[in-house]
């Protein structure tokens, strides 16, 4: 298929939400896809984010189905799985908003169907496509750190939803550090490898809408990392700090505001900051584009869906630290040669040199 | 008018010494005096005493024995309780630098053997006179965050060296060195205590403590989980993780997140960057304040006023404890819980 817009992948959103509308504000500016569609089980929802985009709103999934090449699931995480599926059977390819499922089971199932009908599974873990996340990484793979020794990540946001919002019912979303945290577990297993232990403390109190977690994460390596996820802030907010034998590099958010633009029309009551950090290239754009091309073919996926399995596993091993309040120790990957790590809470001997 | 107070210092091995000197001469003339300086280093005592225009001592008992009112105590962290006791038994009030003692048992003959002596003991933990906590501490006693529910905090630095870096001497790494400012800036702000401490640590992560430590092993990495008394959980990074380029020596930050608000506090943030070829490298320079005549001030007024001290020994044995429970995880893996 050539990238003309004539022959643009048709995609299919479902799930008219937040993250939907990302995705389809994104679609607009890929020249190799168009969103021909949109499904949602608030019509009007779907009516609403079809519309701008010259896109088709659907009343039923399988009329989405069949007038689509691929879907763009962004439904709250519990229905990943029965939607992948579907898709699955028509013979679509599949992008799913990350986590890909709430267990480790769902993503299994959710691998399995996907591979049994040949269709790719593109996981949204975006973070990837970050700028500031991408010099992160690449700054610890050329060595400019030395050996990884400390890494500190930081993810604030307000409260995602109203009380009575999916958000709000852990055993569905999993709460901060499962909806939230993800991305930055996600990153921490792509750029520095999977974790021995996982420690964490924390608060969920769901009248109040009040989350956060601090959690400590070891590898065999000697490695550390600190995560600090939040559902209590005012805004979104992320940072980073990774310091290593050789070197430390570092990035708050809030200093990234490279353009601000005051009002002064309020007079002495004050006006309102509109603070800015201007890409000519959303990251969302930059992972669907991605995306695209992987489904075409053209490109290897940066995201499998086995990392996005191994996400999920490690955020839920987070969560059952905070709730237990003990060290919860990670199994050895499938098919890995290491040994699993020693006692448990894994006693370990000063790291002088790591391997 | 109140009587000169005649204060003693008894080792200058941890730098902050210098500090406290720097704090007395700047009270008001006549109020305190350097009553001598002794060192086991005999060189450094020469040349402080030269430095602050008082006399250096060759022998502890002898500079004792001139009865000062006070003594300083910024010795290697495992000879701060002979050099307490020396001087509690001497009749001097003692302002020890922090940590208190690298064990608990130690913190605790040392409030004993001060209280015995019916002389005043005061930990030195300079943080809690900064003019940006002291503003976070009015703020947070004014209620307007609420309920605490977590603090995430950084007591960040770069690799000391020296006796630092030499567990026999300091007791321990950056867990030793950087938990307990932390530790007792939680307990000060928030009146709780802890009761659940859970440490991660890495040992000759960083290039300057391989550098320092030869072949030994030292903690330089450092990641603290605590619970409090009254339901804040907290996590400290008190690694010493600043490379020798960075600009500045470390940080001490705080992000405190309550049910009504957030509050963010970088203790340094009020600074200047210099780059210049007279420095080499970036340089920040810290223009913030500190109450007036800080801890030195504080502990002078203590001893001529006979007051408590703000900081006591028993805040000094507190911090102790988290650190002592810290090793024991990071030895074992696992949480330990303190009676709180």
């Amino acid at each position: 298929m050539a990238s003309t817009p004539t022959s643009a992948l048709r995609i299919g959103l479902i799930g008219a939400g937040m993250i939907g509308s990302v995705h389809a504000e994104a679609y607009r500016h890929i020249p190799g896809a168009k969103l021909a569609g949109v499904w949602d089980a608030d019509l009007l929802r779907a009516e609403k984010a079809a519309r701008p985009h010259g896109a088709t709103a659907y009343a039923r999934r399988e009329d989405l189905l069949r007038e689509v090449d691929a879907v763009d699931i962004c439904l709250p995480t519990v229905f990943h799985l029965e939607n992948i599926e579907a898709a699955a059977r028509a013979g679509k390819a599949v992008i799913c908003e990350k986590p890909l499922g709430r267990t480790v089971e769902q993503c299994d199932r959710a691998i399995a169907a996907c591979r049994a009908a040949k269709v790719p599974l593109l996981v949204g873990h975006v973070l990837r496509f970050f700028p500031e996340y991408v010099a992160l990484r690449a700054n610890i793979l050329n060595g400019s750190l030395g050996e990884p020794a400390v890494a500190r990540l930081r993810r604030v946001v307000c409260p995602p939803g109203p009380v009575g919002s999916w958000y709000w019912d852990y055993g569905v979303s999993g709460g901060c550090v499962f909806d939230t945290g993800i991305h930055d577990l996600d990153w921490l297993l792509w750029t520095l490898g999977r974790p021995r232990t996982v420690y964490g403390v924390g608060h969920f109190i769901a009248p109040q809408l009040k989350d956060v977690a601090l959690l400590t994460l070891t590898w065999s390596s000697g490695l550390l990392a600190h995560l600090e996820v939040s559902w209590c802030h005012d805004t979104f907010s992320t940072s980073y700090e990774v310091s290593g034998s050789e070197g430390l590099i570092e990035c708050d958010l809030q200093d990234a505001v490279a353009l601000r633009v005051v009002s002064t029309a309020g007079g002495a009551t004050g006006g309102s900051a509109v603070p800015e950090s201007p890409l000519a290239k959303s990251p969302y754009q930059a992972e669907l584009e991605h995306f695209i091309e992987a489904i075409r073919g053209r490109a290897k996926p940066i995201v499998t869906p086995e990392e996005a399995r191994e996400a999920v596993e490690l955020a839920n091993a987070c969560l059952q630290a905070v709730k237990t309040r003990e060290v919860v120790e990670l199994p050895a990957r499938k098919g890995s040669r290491k040994p699993k790590a020693g006692a448990k809470g894994g006693k370990r001997m000063p790291a002088a040199h790591p391997e | 008018m109140a009587k000169k107070v005649r204060i003693a210092f008894l080792s200058f091995a941890h730098m902050h010494a210098n500090g406290y000197a720097g704090e007395l001469r700047a009270l008001p003339k006549g109020s305190v005096e350097i009553a001598g300086i002794w060192d086991r280093d005999a060189a450094r005592a020469k040349k402080m005493a030269k430095l602050l225009g008082t006399k250096a001592y060759a022998k502890r008992e002898q500079l004792l024995a001139r009865k000062p009112d006070g003594a300083i105590v910024c010795s290697e962290n495992v000879l701060h309780k002979e050099d307490v006791l020396a001087a509690a038994e001497a009749g001097c009030g003692v302002l020890c630098e922090k940590p208190l003692a690298p064990t608990v048992a130690d913190c605790r003959a040392m409030i004993d053997g001060c209280a015995k002596a019916g002389v005043p003991l005061m930990t030195a933990f300079p943080c809690r006179f900064l003019g940006t906590l002291m503003r976070l501490k009015e703020r947070v006693d004014g209620g307007e965050l609420g309920q605490v529910l977590a603090v995430s905090a950084t007591n960040h630095g770069r690799q000391p060296g020296g006796w630092f870096a030499d567990p026999k001497r300091s007791g321990g790494g950056a867990v030793m060195d950087h938990t307990v400012h932390v530790a007792d800036l939680l307990r000060w702000l928030l009146k709780q205590e802890f009761t659940r401490v859970y440490a991660a640590a890495g040992f000759n992560r960083f290039a300057l403590t391989r550098k320092a430590v030869g072949k030994r092993a030292v903690d330089d990495a450092g990641l603290l989980s605590l619970e409090m008394s009254g339901g804040t959980v907290a996590a400290l990074d008190c690694s010493w993780s600043r490379p020798a380029e960075y600009p500045t020596w470390g940080d001490v930050k705080l992000e405190l997140i309550g049910a009504q608000a957030v509050a963010r506090l970088d203790a340094f943030r009020q600074r200047a960057l210099l780059a210049s070829k007279r420095t080499g490298k970036q340089v920040e320079l810290f223009w913030g304040d500190q109450a007036q005549g800080g801890l030195g001030g504080a502990f002078v007024k203590v001893l001529a006023e006979g007051l408590a001290p703000p900081i006591t020994g028993e805040d000094g044995l507190r911090a102790t404890e988290v650190v002592e429970a810290a090793y024991r995880s990071i030895r074992d893996g696992s949480p330990v819980v303190l009676a709180g």
